[in-house]
C-alpha cells in the first residue's frame, strides 16, 4: 500500500471512529470532526502529511473523552482499543517517504483525476462580458449534458419558497451586511448571502450527483472539491476593452453604462469568490485551465474546451 | 491565624504552586495519564502541604485548616456548583439556531445579562450548551469558549449580589443588594468592548469555516427555538434563592448562623439549608425530567467530577496563601482606587476571589474613611468598593482557576469535542484582550 493510501486510511479510520462513538452518546451538541468525511479526511490527509502530529494528539484527546462518557463499557473498550491502533498508526507514520509517491503517482495530472464512474462536470469561472454563458452553453450542446446557470437560481427560489427578484439580489454577491440586517430567505442568524451560499452549494452537490453537467460560477470547483467530486475547473477571461465591448453589444447600452456594469460584476464576483473560499479569484493556482476569450473567441474556446474534456475523460 | 500568616514561610505556597503548574503542563504532555490520575496528583500536592505544616505546627492546627476550608469554603462551593450543574443539563434549548458570529454575540449577550439575577455559574451552565449546540457545525471555535468564559462566567455577574459569591460577602457585610447596581456602566463598557472584539474574532473564524467547506445542515423547514425541560427553571430559582437565603438568615436571626462545630469550624444552619435545597432540586430536576434531554446535552459527571477533584487541591494547597494575604493585605499600603482594583484582580486570578475580596474590603473599611458606602467592617469610599468589586469579580476571568465555571464551562466544551487553549494558552487571551479592556476600566473609573 502507497503511503498516500497509508494517510487515507488512517483519516478515514479516525473519521468513522469519531462518528460512531458520538452517535453511541446520543448527544446533539456535535462531533470532534464537524464536516462531512471528504473534507474531514482532505484536511487530516493534509496534517498528516505535513507531519503535523499533535494536531491528532488534540483531536484523538477529544475522542478519548468522548469515549469516556459511553455508557456501554464493552462498546467503550472496543472504541478505546480502534483509538490506540489508529494512535499507533499515526505514530509509525513517516510523511517524509511522501514526496516519492506521489511523484510515482502523478496524481495531478488530469487523466488521472477521473474513473469510469465519475460524472463529467466543468465548472466554469468567468469575467463579466468574457462570453462565459455563451461558451459554456455551446460547450454543453456540444457534449450532449446540462447546463447550470440561471437555474440553480430557480432552484433556490424553490428552496427559499422565495421569489426570484430577492434571490437575484443576492446571488454571487457577499454585500456589505449590517449586524442588524434582517434575513428575507428566513433562516435565523445567518445572512441572505450565506444562506443563499450554503443552498447553492448543497444544489451544485446534487446536480453534480445527478449527473454529467457545466456549472457557472457560484465557486462550484471548491464546492465540489470539499466534497471529493472529481470535476474540470476553467476560468475565462479577456482584456476589460475586450468585455466592455462585447456588454455594449449584447446589452445595447451605452459605453458608459457597459464600463459601470462590467465593472461592478467584476467586483461582486471576485468578492463573493474570495470571501467564500478564501482563495483568489481568476489566479491561475486555482483552476485547471484559464482562457482569454478575446484570444480564442467563442467557438475556439468551446473548441479547445470540448478538446479538454475529451483528454480528461479518456474520449477517443 | 492572622498572626501564623504573618510568620508562615513562603515556600508553604509550593504546593499550590505545583498544583498550578500540574493542571497547567501535565495535560498537555501526558494527556491520557492526567485523565486517569488525576486525584493522585491532587492528594500528592495536599499532603505535601498539610505534613509539614502538621509536623511544624501541630497535627491539631493542620486539621482545623483542613476543615475550615471544607467546611466553611469547599462543601458550600461544590454543592452549588454540582446543583446548577444538573439542573442545567436538564434543560435544552432546541431548534435551528444557527452558529454564526451573530447569533454568537447574541447568545454571548443575553448569558451575560442573566449572570447578575441567577449567577455567572447558573447562567454559564444555561447557556454552553446552547452556544455549543449552535456551533457543531464548525471547527473554528476557541474563541466562543474564551469570551463565554470572560462575560457569562464572570462579567456578566457584577450587578447583583447574586452574580458572583465576592458580592454576596459584601451584602452580609451591611451593603445595600442594589448597590452593585453602581457597577451597570463598567459592565456595559466592558460587553460593548469585549463582544465587538469577539465579533470581529469570530466573523474571521466563520469565514475561515466557510472558506474549509463547512456548512450547516439547512432544513426545508427549520425548527422554531424552543425550550424542552423548562420547568428546571423554577429549580435554577429555588438554588439561587437558597443561595440568598444562606446570606440573609443570619442577619434576620443570628441562630442561623450557628451550628454543629467541627474541629473549631461552625457548620452552620443556614449553610445546612443552602445545601438541602439544592440538592432536592437537583434530584428533584433529575426525576421530573425526561431522560432523553440530558442525552442531547450529552450530560456526564465528567465535567463536575473534574472540578470537584482539582478544585478540592487547588482549595487545600491554596490555604497558606490566603493566610499570608490575610495578614499582610492591609500593610500593602493601597490607598487609590486603581490600586486596589489591580491588587484584587491580580490576586483572585488565581486564589479564591471571595476571601481576596473580604482582605481589601476589610482593609478599606478599616482606613478610616469618613465618607462613602456604611459597611459593619466601617465605611469604605464608593469609587474604592467599586475598584475591589469590579477587580475581584472581572478578573477572574483572568485564568481557567479564577472562577468555579471557568474550569466547568472549558471541561464541558471539551466533552463536546471543542478544542479549547490550554491553561497558558488561556491566560495569553487574557493577556491580550481582557487586560487592555480593563485598563480602559481603570483610565475611566479609577483614576
Amino acid at each position: 500500500m502507497g503511503r498516500k493510501s497509508v494517510a487515507r486510511e488512517i483519516a478515514v479510520k479516525l473519521y468513522e471512529l469519531d462518528v460512531r462513538v458520538y452517535e453511541s452518546t446520543d448527544s446533539t451538541m456535535g462531533k470532534v470532526f464537524p464536516s462531512g468525511k471528504e473534507l474531514a479526511v482532505q484536511h487530516m490527509v493534509k496534517q498528516i502529511h505535513s507531519d503535523k502530529k499533535h494536531f491528532f494528539k488534540k483531536e484523538t484527546t477529544l475522542i478519548s473523552n468522548m469515549i469516556n462518557t459511553i455508557q456501554d463499557k464493552e462498546k467503550a473498550k472496543k472504541f478505546k482499543n480502534e483509538l490506540d491502533e489508529i494512535r499507533l498508526m499515526i505514530e509509525e507514520y513517516s510523511p517524509a517517504q511522501v514526496i516519492t509517491d506521489s511523484f510515482e503517482s502523478n496524481i495531478s495530472n488530469l487523466k488521472n483525476r477521473f474513473s469510469k464512474e465519475d460524472k463529467k462536470i466543468i465548472c466554469i469561472g468567468r469575467e463579466y462580458g468574457s462570453g462565459g454563458h455563451e461558451v459554456g452553453f455551446r460547450l454543453a450542446e456540444r457534449l450532449g449534458i446540462s447546463y447550470y446557470d440561471n437555474e440553480i437560481l430557480k432552484m433556490s427560489s424553490d428552496r427559499f419558497d422565495s421569489n426570484l427578484k430577492v434571490i437575484t439580489e443576492h446571488d454571487e454577491k457577499v454585500g456589505k451586511q449590517s449586524f442588524f440586517d434582517e434575513n428575507p430567505l428566513n433562516l435565523f442568524g445567518f445572512s441572505a448571502n450565506d444562506s443563499l451560499f450554503f443552498a447553492q452549494s448543497e444544489l451544485i452537490q446534487d446536480m453534480a450527483a445527478k449527473g454529467d453537467c457545466i456549472i457557472m460560477g457560484r465557486c462550484a470547483e471548491v464546492v465540489l472539491g470539499h466534497a471529493g467530486i472529481p470535476c474540470i475547473s476553467v476560468f475565462l477571461g479577456a482584456p476589460l476593452e475586450d468585455r466592455i465591448e462585447h456588454e455594449m453589444a449584447c446589452s445595447k447600452l451605452s459605453r458608459d453604462q457597459a464600463v459601470n456594469i462590467v465593472k461592478k460584476k467584476d467586483k461582486e464576483r471576485k468578492a463573493y469568490y474570495n470571501y467564500y473560499t478564501s482563495r483568489h479569484w481568476g489566479h491561475s493556482d486555482n483552476y485547471d485551465l484559464c482562457i482569454n476569450t478575446a484570444c480564442f473567441g467563442i467557438e475556439g474556446t468551446v473548441d479547445l474546451l470540448e478538446k479538454m474534456v475529451n483528454l480528461a475523460y479518456d474520449i477517443s | 491565624m492572622e498572626n501564623l500568616g504573618e510568620t508562615l514561610p513562603l515556600w508553604f505556597c509550593i504546593p499550590f504552586a505545583g498544583m498550578l503548574l500540574c493542571i497547567a503542563v501535565v495535560p498537555l504532555i501526558k494527556a491520557e495519564w492526567w485523565e486517569k490520575h488525576k486525584p493522585i496528583v491532587v492528594a500528592f500536592w495536599s499532603l505535601l502541604f498539610l505534613i509539614p505544616f502538621g509536623i511544624r505546627y501541630g497535627a491539631s492546627l493542620a486539621v482545623e485548616k483542613l476543615t475550615e476550608v471544607m467546611v466553611g469554603d469547599y462543601i458550600t462551593f461544590i454543592v452549588l456548583l454540582f446543583g446548577l450543574f444538573c439542573v442545567a443539563a436538564n434543560i435544552s434549548l432546541e431548534g435551528d439556531l444557527a452558529g454564526s458570529p451573530k447569533v454568537n454575540v447574541l447568545m454571548l449577550l443575553i448569558g451575560t445579562l442573566l449572570s447578575s439575577w441567577i449567577g455567572t455559574t447558573g447562567s454559564s451552565m444555561l447557556m454552553i450548551r446552547p452556544i455549543i449546540r449552535a456551533n457543531k457545525w464548525r471547527a473554528r471555535k476557541k474563541q466562543i469558549v474564551v469570551f463565554f468564559i470572560f462575560l457569562v462566567s464572570n462579567i456578566g455577574g457584577c450587578l447583583t449580589p447574586v452574580g458572583d459569591p465576592p458580592l454576596l460577602m459584601g451584602f452580609t457585610n451591611g451593603i445595600d443588594f442594589f448597590w452593585s447596581l453602581k457597577l451597570l456602566p463598567i459592565m456595559l463598557i466592558n460587553t460593548l468592548l469585549l463582544l465587538i472584539i469577539f465579533y470581529v474574532l469570530d466573523r474571521r473564524a466563520y469565514r475561515k469555516d466557510l472558506a474549509a467547506g463547512l456548512r450547516p445542515v439547512l432544513k426545508k423547514n427549520p425548527e422554531k427555538l424552543h425550550i424542552t425541560g423548562a420547568h428546571n427553571i423554577l429549580f435554577i430559582g429555588i438554588i439561587v434563592g437558597a443561595v440568598i437565603l444562606s446570606g440573609i438568615l443570619p442577619k434576620i436571626n443570628p441562630v442561623f448562623g450557628e451550628g454543629p462545630v467541627i474541629f473549631g469550624e461552625t457548620f452552620s444552619f443556614a449553610s445546612m439549608i443552602e445545601i438541602v435545597l439544592i440538592l432536592i432540586s437537583s434530584y428533584l430536576a433529575f426525576k421530573t425530567t425526561d431522560k432523553h434531554i440530558r442525552e442531547k446535552n450529552h450530560f456526564t459527571w465528567d465535567a463536575i467530577e473534574e472540578v470537584a477533584v482539582l478544585f478540592i487541591g487547588i482549595f487545600i494547597t491554596m490555604i497558606p496563601a490566603l493566610m499570608i494575604l490575610k495578614s499582610q493585605g492591609g500593610k500593602l499600603g493601597l490607598t487609590a482606587p486603581g490600586q486596589y482594583f489591580w491588587i484584587t484582580g491580580a490576586l483572585s486570578s488565581f486564589l479564591d476571589n471571595t476571601p481576596t475580596y473580604l482582605v481589601f474590603f476589610t482593609t478599606a473599611a478599616s482606613a478610616g474613611y469618613k465618607a462613602g458606602v456604611s459597611t459593619i467592617m466601617g465605611i469604605i469610599p464608593e469609587t474604592i468598593l467599586m475598584a475591589i468589586s469590579t477587580g475581584a469579580v472581572f478578573m477572574g476571568a483572568n485564568t481557567y482557576i479564577g472562577n468555579a465555571p471557568n474550569f466547568m464551562v472549558k471541561s464541558i466544551a471539551e466533552e463536546n469535542g471543542i478544542v479549547t487553549p490550554s491553561f497558558f494558552g488561556y491566560i495569553v487571551w487574557s493577556v491580550c484582550i481582557l487586560i487592555p479592556v480593563l485598563m480602559i476600566d481603570m483610565l475611566l473609573f479609577f483614576i
